[in-house]
């Protein structure tokens, strides 16, 4: 080696050292303090040992009409590391905002970093991975700079792949301004739920708005939390195995022993003696899942409707299912929200979906009706309707109203469809048409005396009626299902139906866009 | 002719005579009573004179009353066929309330969605008449085979053919997801009304009269967003469908026809310059500004008394069909705001599903929405919109009149360029900025920002920049021309001509969609 080559060999080592310094000592300590990791320090939890590829290291907040033109602070990367790296051995693309560097804020050259990266990812079709912390914006529009066409050009690059890759957000410090946006397209949003906050920029003037605890249980725009970063990162490997690389590949099956036939006696004993009464549905979901495992998003947003993602006999599915525990189990518009997300997400990337369901469906209201529960309900299964991936519905108990269209029932497009021998479809429950069909009657019995006989022998009339041991014998109608099952064999039945699907085709009318209620 | 011949003929058309009195003159009357007019009377209105030509009109009903009477139904209360509206054909559904209500049962719901099946395959716009009690109670019907929950149908026929519903009559239950799956939803002020259901449920199935206000037409356009125009009675309502079929194409496979038109395509505008204050703190009425670009200042706003901060509506450039998207200083607020943003959710897909140009007249001021909108997912809602506008390949012009702040809504009307438009003009007087927010996010979060983080580099993206800068710089990729404000009509005609043939291809994915917020 001559000197000639030396000479840059070691002005590329301190540049190394500045990048390695970030935004200085007192900064550095600063991010620990607050129990916080550095940029660095998460991509290097995330990454494989050693896999992590930076790319533009070299980068500075480099301004050529200002003196010096760096500026007067350290911006190792304008603020931006990122690269790539494999996670358990799977390549993906990843940036991390630079909190020690200027409050992590966007810089011109920062933001078309991320921007570049996220267009790369859609190129070579990697997952991207985006760890949030960032004061804000200081990027520019002035002299030319390019900062907001950088915004424009990311916000974009994330629309233009969305559901090409997918894309992960994990909110580790704050995230405002434009850059929120980035959060809120993301597939997923892991938080840390102690620093995490996430706010485009209004006015705000409640405690704890805007923080990971709000975006979780208010705004729906979280879906786990986590209590440290090393957490969130680890929950952001997790959440990575279930999913493919990309639209064009399918998701790696994770064998487990758990046997698929496995006929599992307990799950005659969730469901309460009265019908009445209400039963926790993650206790079904215990039973039947591969080693009774659930990775569930956006828990404590309409808990009604729970959503995440399990295996069956190693094959990746999302599960959706409604919670009587909760509210009943009723449809609402944030449920229909929270399902809407995941079921465009499975079928864009052909992930199966599993439907469990036990609902009386939309309540009636003034309080819904504003909030449009109609067009919610619409949204559900103008989305149902566009799924092409693999559907296998499950309806345990009741199945009144609109959850027969939108949780998948007969006729609605399921590629299979089982009930319990307890499932009552109806249009609306039964009392209401009892009292609906019956209306004359019962006012006369009311004031003539035997109201309740005659309530109570109606009302089971209608129930048997609706039975799913009635309604079965006919197989070409709605309220129906393909095979009526016992109880104890259903996660034999999802497995067996997902094996079956595994080479389905199934295609739509031809359209550009279709045009969604909500 | 023999006697046979003859006999049968006498036979028909004592069906079509009977047919004209659905279910009897009684029954009319109370129609006519309320304001209301017949499933015939209405088709009449909708059609070019005498293009009516019936399908289905031997049909009646195979279904049974519980204690085993079979009623008269003729067309089981649904009248189908074909018309021409404005001299192009358009399929028509018109429930007869006269007849049991215009409740659905079998062959009803049969003629429903095969004429929608028909209409979907031909390509050919479908309206829906719809005045109808709902499900009919009470009565068991033949076992339906081999179709589909018609709500799938309609789904799946979503942005393949224009769907619209005049809702003259009841709309509730399950019922209620008829008009919300279609494109456009026309009330009508005397008769319309749309309730998911409730304590109200069992009246609206008697036909009893209800009290008006509840989920009426005003309810809907003015509260829950499901309602985009309103009649103030069934006349004018066919009226404004008839009017709005003209802004859209058959399918999704034609171009809507261009209008005549007399108005000058090179004409000024020399109001432009009164109605529009240099002075950014003044509000006006951006209506009046659309009146003097468009064609014989005609316009059809959709959800005029809807999120009003927003303006959609359809007009004409020289005879080509748009959909204009504007601010509206007047009525305050932010152009971001959840239901605005829904708003231009619904506009913006109808119109990239049918290949119409949007104009966007750019003029957002400084303010963001605050709290109350972030709880209700804020950045989801525009994370929504911004997927369908970066997205659609539709033509896409901009003109900034006064403001365009990136944080404030500017982003979603194409400004940066980089977001997807096409052509940007702005006035003279225009400024543009990154963040409108004044939130200083050391007092409002705090945690480790650094102590000069705003006037250091914060401030960097505050701030406004008058076009003459912003247009200096074609890196800032914000402007594309200064135009004087007298010319902006001229300026959209020609940038309507040059996009004309616009094609633009979008990365592949492996479905129809991507995985966008909700």
């Amino acid at each position: 080696m001559g000197r000639w080559m030396d000479g840059y060999l070691a002005r590329l080592a301190r540049m190394r050292k500045e990048n390695l310094a970030a935004g200085g000592e007192e900064r550095v300590a600063a991010q620990h303090a607050l129990g916080k990791l550095t940029a660095r320090e998460r991509i290097e939890a995330l990454a494989d040992p050693g896999s992590f590829v930076e790319l533009g290291s070299a980068v500075r907040d480099f301004d050529p009409f200002r003196q010096p033109p760096e500026g007067d602070r350290p911006s190792p990367g304008d603020g931006v590391v990122m690269g790539l790296a494999t996670v358990d051995g799977r390549q993906v693309a990843v940036y991390a905002t630079d909190f020690t560097v200027m409050s992590g804020s966007l810089g011109n050259q920062g933001v078309w970093k991320i921007a570049e990266l996220v267009e790369m990812a859609g190129h070579e079709l990697l997952p991207v991975i985006g760890m949030l912390d960032s004061a804000g914006s200081r990027f520019g529009l002035d002299w030319g700079k390019v900062g907001l066409a950088g915004m424009g050009r990311l916000v974009r690059a994330t629309c233009l792949y969305s559901g090409v890759i997918p894309q992960i957000a994990l909110l580790l410090g704050p995230c405002t301004g434009p850059f929120a946006q980035v959060a809120a397209r993301s597939d997923f949003v892991i938080a840390n739920r102690k620093t995490g906050f996430l706010w485009l920029g209004g006015e705000l003037s409640s405690e704890g708005a805007g923080s990971a605890e709000f975006h979780m249980t208010t705004a729906g725009q979280c879906d786990v939390l986590a209590d440290s970063d090393e957490e969130a990162i680890a929950l952001a490997r997790r959440l990575l195995v279930f999913l493919p690389s990309s639209c064009w590949e399918a998701p790696p099956v994770v064998a487990s022993g758990d046997d698929p036939h496995r006929r599992e006696e307990r799950l005659l004993d969730v469901m309460p003696d009265n019908p009445k009464f209400t039963y926790d549905m993650h206790e079904i979901i215990r039973l039947i899942t591969d080693d009774g495992e659930l990775f569930e998003l956006k828990e404590d947003f309409a808990p009604n409707l729970i959503v995440g993602f399990a295996r069956f006999d190693g094959i990746p599915v999302g599960l959706v299912a409604s919670n009587p525990d909760e509210l009943s189990g009723i449809m609402e518009p944030n449920s229909s929200d929270k399902y809407d997300k995941l079921m465009m997400f499975l079928d864009a990337f052909d992930i199966p979906m599993v439907t469990l369901s036990d609902t009386t469906a939309y309540p009636p209201g003034d309080k819904w009706e504003r909030m449009g529960v109609i067009r919610h309900g619409a949204k559900n299964l103008h989305g149902y309707t566009h799924l092409t991936n693999r559907k296998v519905t499950v309806v345990l108990r009741r199945s009144y109203g609109g959850s027969n269209i939108t949780m998948g029932c007969s006729k609605m497009g399921p590629d299979f469809i089982f009930g319990w021998p307890t499932v009552e479809f109806a249009p609306t429950g039964p009392e209401a048409i009892v009292q609906a069909i019956f209306h004359k009657e019962l006012a006369k019995a009311k004031e003539e005396g035997g109201f309740q006989e005659l309530y109570d022998m109606l009302l089971g009339a209608v129930r048997e009626q609706f039975s799913v041991l009635n309604l079965a014998k006919l197989f070409t109608t709605y309220y129906t299902v393909h095979e009526v099952i016992d109880p104890r064999d259903t996660r034999a039945h999802i497995i067996a139906a997902l094996h079956a699907s595994t080479r389905k085709q199934e295609d739509l009318p031809a359209k550009k866009r279709f045009i969604k209620p909500a | 002719m023999g006697k046979r011949m003859d006999e049968a003929i006498e036979r028909y058309r004592q069906i079509q005579k009977t047919n004209l009195l659905g279910g009897g003159q009684k029954h009319i009357q109370r129609q006519h009573d309320r304001g209301k007019l017949t499933a015939r009377e209405r088709i009449e209105l909708l059609a070019d004179p005498g293009t009516f030509s019936e399908l289905g009109s031997a049909v009646g009903s195979t279904g049974k009353r519980l204690d085993g009477r079979v009623t008269e139904a003729p067309c089981d209360g649904a009248v189908v066929g074909t018309s021409e509206v404005n001299g192009r054909r358009v399929m028509v559904y018109a429930s007869d309330f006269t007849v049991l209500g215009g409740s659905t049962a079998m062959q009803h719901l049969f003629k429903f969605a095969q004429s929608l099946e028909m209409a979907a395959r031909w390509g050919i716009p479908m309206v829906n008449l719809l005045d109808s009690s709902g499900g009919r109670l009470g009565h068991i019907d033949q076992v339906s085979a081999g179709i589909e929950w018609h709500f799938r149908i309609q789904s799946k026929y979503s942005g393949v053919i224009p769907q619209i519903t005049v809702l003259m009559g009841p709309c509730i239950a399950g019922g209620a997801y008829l008009p919300t799956l279609c494109d456009f939803l026309v009330m009508s002020r005397v008769s319309g009304f749309m309730w998911l259901g409730g304590p109200r449920q069992t009246a609206a199935a008697t036909s009893e009269q209800i009290d008006e206000n509840i989920g009426g037409a005003d309810y809907h356009m003015q509260l829950s967003g499901s309602c985009d125009l309103v009649g103030d009675d069934d006349a004018e309502s066919i009226a404004l469908c008839r009017k709005l079929l003209r802004y859209l194409p058959q399918s999704w496979r034609e171009r809507v026809p261009s209008w005549e038109t007399a108005d000058d395509p090179r004409r000024t505008v020399e109001a432009l310059t009164e109605l529009v204050p240099d002075e950014y703190e003044q509000a006006y009425d951006m209506r009046a500004v659309i009146a003097a670009l468009v064609d014989d200042g005609d316009s059809l706003e959709i959800k005029d008394a809807y999120a009003s901060s927003l303006i959609t509506c359809f007009a004409r450039f020289a005879g080509r069909v748009v959909g204009v998207v504007a601010a509206n200083p007047a009525a305050g607020g932010s152009v971001l705001e959840v239901d605005c943003c829904d708003k231009y959710y619904r506009f913006l897909q109808v119109l990239d599903a049918y290949g119409i140009p949007l104009v966007n007249l750019v003029d957002t001021p400084p303010r963001l929405p605050g709290e109350a909108e972030e709880a209700r997912g804020l950045l989801r809602h525009v994370g929504k919109i911004a997927d369908v506008y970066a997205t659609s390949t539709i033509p896409k012009i901009s003109v900034v009149l006064r403001e365009a702040w990136a944080d404030a809504g500017a982003m979603v009307m194409g400004v940066p360029k980089t977001m997807g438009s096409d052509l940007v003009y702005a006035w003279p007087i225009a400024r543009f900025g990154i963040e409108a927010s004044r939130l200083d996010y050391r007092e409002v979060y705090g945690r480790g920002i650094e102590e000069d983080a705003a006037g250091a580099y914060l401030e960097r993206s505050r701030g406004a920049l008058d076009v003459f800068d912003a247009a200096y710089a074609w890196t800032a990729q914000v402007v594309d021309e200064i135009i004087l404000p007298s010319d902006t009509r001229r300026k959209i005609i020609e940038a309507l001509a040059l996009t004309a043939g616009k094609h633009e291809e979008l990365p592949r994915r492996a479905k129809s969609h991507g995985s966008p917020p909700t």
